[in-house]
């Protein structure tokens, strides 16, 4: 296998070099920064931090909104769950639509869509208001309860899903053994079902526990304007702070208690997955036990659809409607609707038109990036044996497990000054989005191409090899071609979220250079609503067409 | 001088010698089998041949050319080789004739002249019907020739196969069996072809090489491996064997464990006291009634099994038990008591 690598030793040392630079370097800079104070190394930056109550404050806030965000995705998304694969609730199809839909949506637009639902003149707030004749509003969106709602019913969608997949392999013999001795159905369920489907229980809570503690737009929409702050905003506002000394490198420090949190994360997510091997997965889709409603069938499916409906649809329901109002406020009655908005942010507003434009070149610049790069050292990691391949592995798994806030920052950092030989930054140009998102989402690409990868015998190289084909011949012949489902995939995969990027981009933007994201965030701080509705309605269909064509493509690849 | 020169070919992983100090020459046109049990390194052996895998030590010559040792080191596709894998390796994503053109392509044969050559080996094989096919449609033995074809398109020197045959059933392994021999035939190309099945390597072969834990235990023709293996373990791996320990006392030899006593064979003469007797089970002569000849000993069978072909038969001797097999009807039920006749023995 050593030779085999030889005549590719130049592609390797391109990949190794981007990925110094890529990841490396960021990493190290931000660290080395938050122990520099005022150009000197200290620990002057974690002992204010420490020592100042604002900070333990917003330590404390993040913590508190991601843990009981957590618990309530964790409710709703097991029973959710349950109900769908474990009882003879109707609609199921139906339900499974309603469910995933909050997974489309990036949790910013659902944080704005609340907003416009439930802040204090929201629709909600006023329809309470005109019904009863109250002057105070029902319930404001505003402040730590709202933001816990919004990631509540952005992150429920990953609970279930997770959690679906444990019902459905679960081999149902176990449960039928359990019946046997004598237990009845909802005994069944507790002593045997909900134990054995715990490890994935537990590995959905840290996943939406790490997701909502790296949430930015959510607490930034939602707590900016009743100062309430989370470790994501503090950073934001800090580096937008030119009045505090040293604020980038108190805010390294601050991001160093994310990272923390992070690893803590990963480790633990490593840990469950591995001690999950009791589980039960055993892929037979045999006869799964089914609870029967009874007479509460059609009361449960109401209530729990019109549960949904109310938390997934209606958000979208609201942006849609102000997206076609004349303006904010006005009721959505049949006078007041326009596809004026539309008009105005396609072909007027230039910050519209540019954001849409450079989401889509970002989006498809990062996805071929990481996809290239990701080619080279996924095959370095599962195709070849040489020492420190893991190492590479754990560090290119790095990036997308850190909060794109960590990214953001490190981004800034290590590339504020003008590069080297050239004498330019890429400081406040498009260039240091597409840096940043490369960063982060080379780790999908390495993840999905290496489990493309593996699944290649390497008898099919050697007998190209054997044939005549040098190491190039056998990649661009027999390698890429059988691995092109992964790395078509793997390329969406980091083309949709990447149209929709908030955490990273926010921090990045210049003038001239916003993507979408930020466009539509803009927008809704200047308060002009309707515009940033129309936006995020471009933004969601944008989405939806990746997902359709991205499935297509597979469907017409392995069919 | 020899075709192929293989000189103290060595590979050592850590400290283990995977492979020790292999040295073979062979001659243009010879059907040479690898054969040992899992984890001999016969395949180790394959594919330091192949490129595949570095060699520690060594020399390897094919033709006038070098291919490894005193510094050079021919890449895998520099090497003009044919191999067939054990798991086939035909590409899923080409089409049969587009595997078979791979070779030709790479060389960049022209268009009008890969056409005949594919034709010509598809034919070969028996593949005719099938050019247009992917892979996913063809049986496992289809898949086979197509990889056989595919090494052969480029008229290699050398064959190389790696246990072709051990995936396939097994009638379809005696019918690809005889194709295989039959193409060589024709063909005239030196195959070397690594296995774990004695049967095959018997059959094909026109030499065996023997291996255990990396080292070549005997080299000889089918015939020479069946009867006169040369240590213990060739004679244990080829065919089935009693083995007797015996004691030399002056010129006879006391088997073990029984009063029976025998001449010393002619062909012994290491002046061994302790030593090894082999007797293989369908040279062992099993007679009815005892006749007071010297090499008729006694015995009662005590287990039979009824195969078909031939009968089965455990003789308890004393202390011993033998295998004996007879394809004559003498068909004996269990406890009856016979007499057996030793031949000469091949004696470690």
């Amino acid at each position: 296998m050593k030779r085999l690598i030889k005549s590719g030793n130049w592609i390797y040392a391109i990949a190794f070099l981007a990925l110094a630079i890529l990841i490396i370097y960021p990493m190290i800079i931000i660290v080395y920064r938050s122990f520099t104070s005022e150009n000197e190394l200290s620990l002057q930056n974690y002992i204010t931090v420490l020592t100042d109550a604002s900070m333990y404050e917003v330590l404390w806030n993040s913590l508190f909104v991601s843990i009981i965000s957590t618990i309530f995705s964790l409710i709703i998304g097991v029973a959710l769950s349950w109900f769908v694969s474990r009882t003879d609730i109707k609609g199921k199809r139906w339900l499974t639509l309603g469910i995933m839909i909050p997974f489309l949506i990036p949790s910013f637009i659902s944080a704005i869509s609340w907003r416009q639902l439930l802040s204090p003149v929201g629709y909600l707030n006023k329809i309470y208001m005109e019904l009863t004749g109250a002057t105070e509003p029902f319930v404001s969106i505003y402040g730590p309860w709202g933001i816990i709602f919004v990631m509540t019913v952005s992150s429920f969608s990953l609970v279930f899903m997770i959690t679906h997949t444990a019902f459905q392999n679960m081999d149902s013999s176990y449960e039928e053994a359990a019946q046997i001795s004598g237990a009845s159905r909802l005994r069944v369920m507790k002593d045997v079902t909900i134990p054995l489907i715990k490890p994935s229980i537990l590995s959905s809570a840290v996943l939406v526990f790490v997701s909502n503690i790296s949430n930015f737009g959510v607490p930034s929409i939602l707590g900016f304007h009743e100062s309430y702050f989370v470790l994501t905003t503090k950073i934001y506002q800090l580096l937008n702070d030119y009045t505090i000394r040293d604020s980038f490198s108190i805010a390294a420090s601050l991001s160093m208690v994310l990272v923390l949190i992070a690893v803590i994360g990963i480790w633990l997510q490593y840990y469950l997955t591995n001690k999950k091997s009791y589980a039960v997965v055993t892929g037979k889709s045999s006869q799964k036990m089914i609870v029967n409603l009874g007479k509460y069938r059609v009361v449960i499916t109401t209530l729990i659809g019109g549960l949904l409906f109310m938390i997934s649809v209606a958000p979208v329901l609201a942006i849609l409607a102000t997206s076609l109002t004349k303006a904010y406020g006005l009721p959505p009655t049949l006078d007041n609707l326009t596809l004026e908005n539309y008009r105005y942010i396609l072909f007027e507003m230039p910050m519209a038109k540019r954001s849409l434009v450079n989401s889509l070149i970002l989006a498809f610049g990062a996805a071929t990036i990481a996809v290239g790069i990701g080619i080279v050292l996924a095959y370095f990691i599962t195709k070849t044996n040489v020492k420190g391949r893991q190492a590479i592995s754990f560090i290119v798994s790095l990036p997308y497990a850190l909060p794109g806030t960590v990214i953001g920052l490190a981004i800034i950092l290590a590339w504020i000054k003008p590069l080297p030989i050239f004498e330019v930054s890429i400081y406040n140009t498009l260039w240091i989005i597409l840096v940043a998102y490369v960063m982060y989402y080379i780790t999908l690409a390495v993840q999905t191409i290496s489990s493309s990868l593996i699944q290649v015998h390497g008898s099919l190289e050697e007998a190209a090899r054997i044939s005549g084909a040098s190491w190039l011949q056998n990649m661009r012949d027999i390698v890429l071609p059988l691995i092109k489902p992964g790395v078509i995939s793997g390329w969406f995969l980091i083309f949709i979220p990447a149209l929709s990027e908030l955490t990273i981009s926010i921090l990045l933007w210049s003038s001239g250079n916003e993507t979408i994201a930020v466009a539509v965030y803009n927008l809704q701080e200047q308060g002009n609503m309707t515009s940033a509705s129309a936006l995020s309605m471009v933004m969601i269909f944008l989405i939806i067409a990746g997902h359709q064509l991205s499935n297509w493509l597979s469907r017409r690849m392995n069919g | 001088m020899s075709f192929i020169t293989i000189n103290e070919l060595t590979k050592q992983f850590n400290v283990v010698y995977a492979v020790k100090d292999f040295s073979l020459k062979i001659e243009k046109g010879e059907f040479i089998s690898f054969l040992g049990p899992s984890g001999c390194g016969k395949t180790t052996t394959l594919r330091m041949i192949a490129g595949f895998i570095e060699p520690t030590e060594g020399k390897i010559q094919i033709g006038d050319e070098l291919i490894y040792g005193q510094g050079v080191n021919l890449q895998p596709e520099e090497r003009n080789l044919g191999m067939v894998f054990q798991s086939y390796a035909v590409w899923p994503h080409m089409t049969v004739f587009e595997n078979i053109a791979y070779p030709l392509k790479i060389k960049k044969v022209n268009k009008k002249k890969i056409k005949d050559k594919v034709s010509q080996v598809v034919e070969m094989v028996n593949l005719q019907d099938h050019v247009k096919k992917y892979p996913n449609q063809l049986s496992g033995g289809q898949q086979q020739r197509v990889a056989l074809a595919r090494a052969l398109v480029m008229e290699p020197s050398l064959l190389l196969l790696d246990e072709p045959l051990s995936n396939l059933d097994a009638k379809l392994r005696d019918k690809m069996r005889a194709e295989i021999k039959n193409l060589q035939t024709r063909t005239g190309v030196t195959i070397i072809y690594v296995t774990h099945d004695q049967v095959e390597a018997l059959s094909m072969s026109d030499r065996i090489v023997v291996m255990n834990q990396g080292v070549i235990q005997q080299i000889g023709s089918p015939e020479e491996m069946y009867n006169s293996p040369t240590n213990e373990f060739v004679a244990d791996f080829i065919g089935r064997t009693n083995f007797l320990k015996g004691r030399r006392d002056g010129s006879s030899i006391l088997l073990e464990g029984t009063s029976v006593v025998i001449p010393l064979p002619a062909s012994e003469n290491s002046g061994k006291r302790d030593v090894t007797l082999c007797y293989r089970p369908e040279s062992i002569k099993l007679v009815k009634r005892h006749n007071n000849d010297a090499n008729h000993i006694q015995g009662q069978i005590v287990e039979r099994t009824y195969l078909g072909n031939v009968i089965e038969y455990v003789v308890q001797v004393d202390d011993v038990q033998l295998k004996v097999e007879t394809a004559d009807k003498l068909n004996l039920p269990l406890q009856t008591n016979v007499a057996i006749e030793l031949p000469e023995p091949v004696i470690f």
